[in-house]
């Protein structure tokens, strides 16, 4: 046991009983160390910039900031934070959607505790966690690759404020995230939507009715 | 005034409106034409008078032609002779002769006999009629008549009477007779009475016309309004019932399954834990796996539940947008059908409030379920599109067809509301719906204005 690491877990979820539950299980076992408890994403990201947790386990559908959107401000303020979803869903749309917005694992509430310890390490460790039923869906959504795959949350924000002419800098400070990141999301965008130029963008964006000619 | 009664009152006024017109216009004109031959009848009365009395005259004149042919102007044995004769005469029961000469002085006058004598030129009528000067002056002018009010000596009533009056020059004297002409006015105005009447009487031949017609006007307006209105009812009820049937359906079956399918679950978990009590209690060693048989028995009870609100709302509308939640719908319906779904969506999301979303998602269901139901197609395209007039979803099935009225009755027998009702969900947020069906196939196509679109310029900080 002393040869592991310990693993520091921040829990999120809004459901006081499934908290408390999670954590007194996990709480059982000597490596792992809950480094906090909260029902809500926001706090949770002031936590986390304290405690710098190994393993966020997050609930997907919280009121306020979903699950969903803070797995993006995890990823840009805490970069090396991994995202454990833990969701009553097993729709492979809500697990395919995880991912796309850097969670590393996707567990079923209803599995096992040892499952989810098992899910907790491996993300840890820096892999990926998908739980029994999970990953199979995933395995046959791999072969359909979207021409076209849909944006994130951030991302959308990031291409509506591009498009309507901001520099890096200004979507940067307006967002109230570094400029690189910035430069990441609109480089992710151009290769989902399949657009090379700023220009383009703009033009996509008023053609598809996102911005701009109110009727 | 509500509007059905402003749509009454438009039918009935100018009704009302006409006739009155009408009825002016047909007693106005029938009064003219009245009161000309009415005219024309008293006109021709009095000419018949004024004949009367120049025979009269004539009469007299030659009654006393004699004398006075032979007579010289003072010759007052032949004036008296004159007199004589003209006071004797008289017709009828109020004709007689005056004469006065040009003076104004009575020299005959057999009913009033009081004037003979007496000078009476200034005589005036209660019209002010200076009587015995008009008449003089009458006469001298070659003989005329005159208008005037007189005593009748038969009544002794001051009534209209008319002269005529010519001179016998030779000794200034003017001579006349006059009638009464109160049988004129009499029969004038029993006309005058009777065209009143006839006014009268059209006024109630139209007013009878009208009333019934007016009312008959209201009452069939009353009698469409109420049959409309029953109509109404009677399809709003029929509607409420069929909420109210779906409504219940729908109750009992997630009554059912919670019972039948969570409840028993439950209950079996329950006995799983009392068994493993009593084994923990009495230091059985295989109480760990009847425990672990408990957990397993909630799990399935946790699935059972996912699955039962999955089916009642899909979350994923809520949580991932309608792209995701289109996804999950075609998913399960290739894998429940076999028939492959090919889904090209936007790569945006939250463009449309809640609302729309919910619409457009249950048009996708609605159309999949007709086309599990009867297209028997194998390949279904699924494309949304926006651009700068809105959102377009086109769902196109390459199946059969279908037969519009036909398949919207079936639809409506199985309970389902099918095409009006995607119709209705879209004209709501001022979309349309667009079917067009073929042999080869059924393409249905959902617009939603862009006006309806969210704004994207929230804080995109706080996303």
């Amino acid at each position: 046991m002393s040869n592991r690491r310990l693993i520091k877990v921040l829990l999120v979820d809004d459901h006081p009983l499934v908290l408390e539950g999670i954590q007194a299980i996990i709480e059982t076992y000597n490596h792992i160390e809950i480094v906090g408890a909260t029902c809500s994403a926001r706090k949770a990201l002031d936590i986390a910039t304290r405690t710098e947790p190994d393993v966020v386990m997050m609930d997907i559908n919280m009121p306020d900031l979903n699950g969903l959107d803070a797995i993006e401000l995890f990823k840009e303020q805490l970069p090396h934070t991994r995202l454990l979803m833990l969701s009553m869903h097993d729709s492979r749309e809500y697990i395919s959607t995880s991912v796309m917005y850097g969670a590393s694992g996707y567990v079923l509430k209803d599995v096992s505790t040892n499952e989810i310890i098992a899910a907790i390490e491996a993300v840890a460790a820096g892999g990926t966690y998908f739980s029994s039923g999970v990953s199979d869906v995933l395995m046959r959504m791999k072969d359909i690759q979207k021409p076209c795959g849909p944006l994130t949350t951030r991302e959308q924000a990031v291409l509506l404020l591009v498009a309507e002419g901001k520099s890096s800098k200004d979507v940067a400070s307006k967002l109230e995230i570094s400029a690189r990141t910035v430069e990441t999301h609109r480089k992710n965008i151009k290769k989902k939507l399949g657009i090379a130029t700023t220009a383009g963008l703009t033009r996509y964006a008023i053609e598809s009715g996102l911005i701009g000619q109110e009727i | 005034m509500s509007l059905k009664q402003k749509i009454l009152a438009l039918a009935t006024l100018p009704l009302i409106i006409a006739i009155m017109a009408i009825t002016a216009l047909v007693t106005s004109q029938s009064r003219d034409l009245a009161q000309n031959s009415i005219a024309t009848f008293e006109e021709n009365m009095l000419e018949a008078k004024r004949k009367e009395l120049r025979n009269y005259v004539n009469l007299a004149l030659s009654a006393i032609d004699q004398i006075y042919a032979n007579a010289g102007p003072d010759d007052v044995v032949a004036q008296d002779q004159v007199k004589t004769i003209l006071s004797a005469l008289s017709y009828g029961e109020d004709g007689y002769f005056f004469v006065y000469d040009y003076a104004g002085n009575n020299l005959v006058h057999p009913r009033q006999t009081f004037r003979i004598g007496r000078n009476w030129i200034d005589l005036a009528d209660p019209d002010g009629d200076l009587v015995i000067k008009n008449l003089i002056d009458r006469a001298r002018e070659g003989g005329g008549f005159h208008a005037y009010k007189w005593e009748k000596p038969s009544s002794t009533e001051i009534i209209d009477k008319m002269s005529y009056s010519v001179v016998l020059d030779k000794w200034e004297w003017m001579l006349g007779t006059g009638v009464y002409l109160d049988d004129v006015i009499a029969q004038t105005a029993a006309a005058n009475a009777e065209l009143k009447s006839r006014i009268n009487h059209t006024f109630i031949i139209v007013a009878l016309i009208t009333v019934p017609a007016v009312i008959a006007v209201f009452l069939t307006g009353i009698v469409l309004n109420l049959r409309e209105r029953r109509l109404a009812d009677d399809k709003l009820k029929e509607l409420t019932q069929r909420i109210i049937d779906t409504q219940e359906e729908e109750r009992a079956r997630i009554a059912r399954e919670l019972h039948d399918g969570i409840s028993q679950n439950m209950v079996g978990v329950r006995y799983v834990f009392d068994l493993a009590i009593r084994k923990v209690r009495d230091g059985t060693p295989d109480a760990l796996s009847t425990m672990e048989r408990g957990a397993e028995g909630l799990n399935n009870a946790i699935k059972e539940v996912r699955r039962i609100s999955h089916d009642l709302r899909p979350g994923l509308l809520d949580d991932l947008g309608l792209t995701a939640a289109l996804e999950g719908l075609t998913n399960n319906f290739t894998e429940r059908t076999g028939i492959s779904v090919d889904l090209v969506s936007v790569p945006f999301k939250n463009l449309l409030p809640a609302d729309a979303k919910t619409a457009l998602y249950r048009v996708a269901q609605e159309a999949f379920t007709n086309i599990e139901r009867h297209a028997r197609a194998s390949h279904v395209d699924l494309r949304i599109t926006s651009n700068r007039t809105g959102l377009q979803m086109v769902i196109a099935d390459d199946g059969h067809g279908f037969d519009a009225n036909s398949d919207a009755q079936r639809l409506r027998t199985t309970g389902s509301l099918g095409l009006r009702n995607m119709q209705e969900r879209l004209e709501h947020f001022g979309g349309e719906l667009d079917v067009r069906t073929s042999a080869s196939g059924t393409i249905l196509t959902a617009r939603l204005p862009k006006s309806i679109y969210l704004s994207q310029n929230q804080e995109p900080a706080h996303i």
